[in-house]
């Protein structure tokens, strides 16, 4: 008894020391990566899981902290993640920090010099600080020794040539052996060299210069790009670029805080609200429509199959059930095979020639049917389990008062009925807001508008709209807009579902 | 005192850990990202190069359509130093300042001008083309034993007879959309951005609905009524392959599963309403740099001694159908072959624009072709509308 004690103790020990182990390597290649809270999240996570894990105390929480992890690591960093977001530009093209953008300005304005000599160099050490330089003879220019800080010329007499005419040895200086150079690879691969006669000299390989003309030069002290060719003056704007008193834009840009600009474009941008609204009133459409028409469906259904007289009730009800066990996936898929124009079954069954899947109004249809298929089984379930729990004796006590089935039915068992599921239908309403799947792989929101540029399309959802503003590349993904919309979204589909369980509370007289 | 020893344990295991299963960074090593399934063709193609340097070559399937995800992955640092991807994308990538300028690794000698062009935005040549892909007319020989067409009355004639005659259903299995209609709307006048002889001029002018194409658009209604084009817009293979339309638009991919079904047919150009050919787009496929590899004298090595080299060119088109952007391996490919067919109609036809514009472009171009397939609006009507709307999506 002791021994297999002892044995589960250890099995444990280490079952929990490899998980903080990992868990802590993660935090660590987290924090090298510069992932600051996601990486000191994981390492307290490491720490917490050790200490809860091999104390005896601590009981309520070793049931709690996994559940805890999970949820911070799934529910509340994304959400606070995309709330930041949504204040933000970020979007194609606003990818990069203010630096890297500027530096990609500068380096994609310059010009190759056609023709060039090829520059042959050597990186040596300063003795005096240390730095490392590349130290080349530049066409008829003379000896010079460059780095992206700093250049300046070398004189004749404080370098030594071997017979190859190549740099041998040079006074303050120490060369570096060209079999090391791998090693100081990344420097060598950044270094901008600025002549004073403004020709930029960069590396190409580990040998030899290549030289550009500069298009454009950034002073950081004032923050502003000047063109050399025409002296036209770029400065920063509000949006993370760099424009021209005329408007001129220069790409790309930066990632920049805007304040509530993407929450505002939601009302003013005509290319956003347009769509916009269509999609905003499909959405409570169909959800709507969707789990109104389950219900009743389920609710047909349920008391067909409730009849005495009925004969192999389970044997149906089984059958009809079915659809739930199917995932709704692969359900979705076949849909859509069957919805097919040319081939599909459904119109060649009825010989007709819908455009399902094409057309804005049968795309809606479709997609209702299929949102049917796959949540009625639920409605019947729900809908028979609540018609059983009515007592007999009620229904029984109507008759005798000399109810016709009809008003037994209307005056009831539907109020009954609906007094238990009504807080189901609420629950269903506020998930078939967010009812991604079917129309991302039905329709994909399609049939667009012609006159959107966000892609939307007649049967796109909020959230389906929101992802394609997200991560449809065809459209320049704008992660900023498409967060902002995700808030938007989260805030109706709560107000719908606080506002659906107060009036629940009211009608069945809890407090 | 027991807890930091706790701790401190921890930390410093964890350091081991980390330490062994961390990547070593390489400095001999080159990244990859190449369009899924021709990932075995661009490993086979840099393997010699790759021994006799020492560098660790590792090719991925990671880009498809589109930019590979690259302007949101390479400022994170977790693009690779080399991507696939086709011209069209030039401009969006420049535009968000994820590549490195190719203009002093590229031999512009070894490629055609409509290709280095295709590549080159702003101040610079940006990558390095590898194929040249473009749809053409596929003609199934065993409805059409005369072959190809000649011209547009032609085709137009042979595919009402064998509608008319109950033989096929379709005339033209095709996309009803931009890219795959672009020879049928260059036909009737329509372009998308002024050019002249396949370079752009402008991004001010629009050209979806031209002089030209006010003028012809009824034309494109009378083809979609005479059942030259399947208003259902699937894109139905079968037909072509079953012998139910005598003709099919296809791109290089489409080849393999032709030669599959078992099918006799010939590649040509589309012919042109107004005789001689209609021009398709023609899409460069190139590899461009990422601007934060770490390995970019590395990078250039490749592409200077595999990627420009004809035997990388032949190896890559070989695997895909495709027609080599390399000049000499263009030359050596059989000109009675279907790629070698494809290639040649691929010469005339009008390099896709690359400039960010054309995400709007596509837009409403593609809404337009869908209303008007759908039979929501005339041809001319739905092509005045998306000018209308692009026009004003791009400040024009």
């Amino acid at each position: 008894m002791r021994i297999s004690d002892k044995g589960r103790k250890r099995a444990q020990l280490s079952l929990i020391s490899t998980l903080s182990l990992l868990l802590a390597a993660g935090g660590i290649k987290l924090l090298l990566d510069k992932s600051w809270f996601l990486g000191a999240f994981t390492l307290i996570s490491a720490l917490l899981c050790a200490r809860i894990y091999t104390s005896e105390k601590h009981i309520p929480g070793k049931y709690l902290l996994p559940g805890v992890i999970l949820l911070i690591f799934f529910h509340i960093y994304p959400a606070l993640y995309s709330g930041q977001v949504a204040f933000t530009n970020d979007s194609n093209g606003h990818q990069l920090t203010k630096s890297q953008a500027i530096d990609a300005i500068i380096e994609d304005s310059r010009i190759p010099i056609e023709n060039q000599s090829l520059t042959r160099y050597f990186a040596a050490t300063q003795k005096s600080t240390g730095e490392i330089f590349a130290v080349f003879e530049y066409s008829n220019k003379g000896f010079w020794a460059g780095n992206s800080e700093t250049v300046f010329p070398l004189y004749k007499s404080d370098l030594r040539l071997d017979l190859n005419g190549e740099i041998s040895n040079i006074r303050e200086f120490e060369l570096i052996s060209p079999s090391s150079y791998s090693e100081i690879s990344d420097l060598l691969q950044a270094m901008q060299i600025r002549l004073p006669s403004q020709e930029v000299l960069i590396p190409s390989d580990f040998e030899y210069l290549e030289a550009f003309v500069p298009g454009l030069v950034y002073f950081p002290e004032a923050d502003e790009i000047h063109e050399i060719s025409t002296g036209t003056i770029y400065g920063p704007n509000d949006n993370g670029q760099m424009v021209s008193a005329a408007g001129e834009v220069l790409y790309p840009g930066w990632k920049a805080n805007i304040g509530f600009k993407n929450f505002s474009s939601i009302v003013t941008n005509p290319e956003v609200r347009r769509p916009l609204l269509a999609v905003l009133s499909w959405t409570f459409v169909n959800a709507f429509i969707s789990v109104v028409l389950a219900f009743l469906m389920g609710l047909t259904l349920a008391l067909i199959f409730n009849f005495p007289a009925f004969k192999s009730k389970r044997i149906y009800r089984t059958i009809f059930i079915t659809p739930l066990a199917i995932p709704s996936v692969l359900s979705v898929l076949v849909w859509a095979g069957l919805f097919q124009t040319s081939n599909g079954v459904i119109n060649r069954l009825f010989h007709s020639e819908i455009p399902w899947l094409t057309d804005a109004t049968w795309a809606r249809i479709a997609i209702l049917i299929v949102e049917l298929w796959i949540s009625f089984p639920y409605m019947f379930l729900i809908t028979t389990g609540a018609i059983q729990a009515i007592p007999g004796e009620i229904i029984e006590a109507a008759e005798i008062d000399g109810a016709t089935p009809f008003k037994s039915f209307t005056q009831i068992k539907l109020p009954l009925v609906l007094r238990t599921v009504a807080p189901l239908l609420i629950a269903s309403g506020a998930m078939a807001l967010n009812n991604f799947g079917v129309i991302y792989l039905l329709t994909g929101g399609g049939p667009t508008f012609s006159n959107s540029n966000g892609n939307a399309g007649a049967t796109d959802i909020l959230i389906s709209y929101t992802y394609k503003l997200a991560f449809n590349g065809q459209e320049g993904n704008n992660y900023g807009l498409a967060s902002a919309l995700s808030i938007l979204n989260f805030v109706l589909v709560g107000i719908m579902s606080i506002y659906g369980l107060k009036r629940i509370k009211t009608m069945e007289g809890i407090n | 005192m027991r807890k930091h020893r706790l701790g401190v344990g921890l930390l410093s295991a964890a350091l081991l850990v980390f330490g062994s299963i961390a990547p070593a960074q390489a400095a001999g090593s080159l990244t990859i990202w190449v369009n899924s399934g021709e990932e075995a063709a661009y490993k086979a193609a840099a393997s010699d190069w790759a021994e006799k340097n020492g560098v660790r070559v590792t090719v991925l399937a990671k880009c498809g359509l589109g930019d590979c995800g690259l302007s949101k992955l390479g400022p994170a640092g977790a693009g690779p130093d080399l991507f696939v991807a086709t011209h069209d994308n030039t401009g969006t990538l420049v535009k968000s300042g994820v590549v490195t300028s190719l203009s002093t690794v590229i031999d512009r000698n070894a490629y055609p001008a409509a290709a280095v062009q295709g590549v080159s935005f702003n101040y610079g040549t940006w990558g390095i083309p590898i194929s040249i892909s473009n749809i053409a007319l596929a003609t199934n020989l065993a409805l059409v034993p005369n072959g190809a067409p000649k011209t547009w009355s032609e085709l137009e004639s042979t595919s009402t007879k064998l509608i008319g005659s109950g033989k096929a259903e379709v005339g033209i299995v095709t996309h009803i959309d931009g890219y795959f209609m672009q020879p049928f709307f260059d036909s009737v006048g329509g372009y998308v951005f002024s050019n002249k002889n396949g370079k752009y001029t402008s991004t001010r002018n629009v050209g979806l609905y031209s002089k030209d194409l006010a003028k012809n658009a009824s034309l494109m209604d009378k083809w979609l009524a005479a059942k030259l084009f399947d208003k259902s817009n699937t894109y139905d293979a079968s037909n072509f392959t079953n012998g139910k339309a005598p003709y099919s638009i296809v791109g290089p991919w489409s080849l393999a599963g032709l030669d599959k079904a078992g099918i006799k047919y010939d590649i040509s150009a589309v012919p042109s309403v107004n005789g001689g050919s209609a021009r398709a787009f023609s899409g460069v496929s190139a590899m461009y740099m990422n601007r934060f590899s770490k390995n970019k004298f590395i990078a250039k090595q490749f592409l200077t001694e595999v990627v420009q080299t004809k035997a990388f060119s032949k190896a890559i088109t070989n695997a895909n159908n495709s027609f080599p952007a390399n000049l000499e391996a263009a030359a050596a490919v059989d000109k009675n072959s279907a790629a070698g067919k494809m290639g040649a109609y691929g010469a005339i036809c009008i390099p896709m624009p690359n400039v960010a514009e054309m995400n709007s472009v596509w837009t409403y171009w593609n809404g337009a072709f869908a209303d008007w397939a759908a039979g929501k609006s005339k041809f001319g009507e739905a092509m005045k509308t998306a000018s209308k709307n692009l026009n004003s999506a791009l400040g024009n």
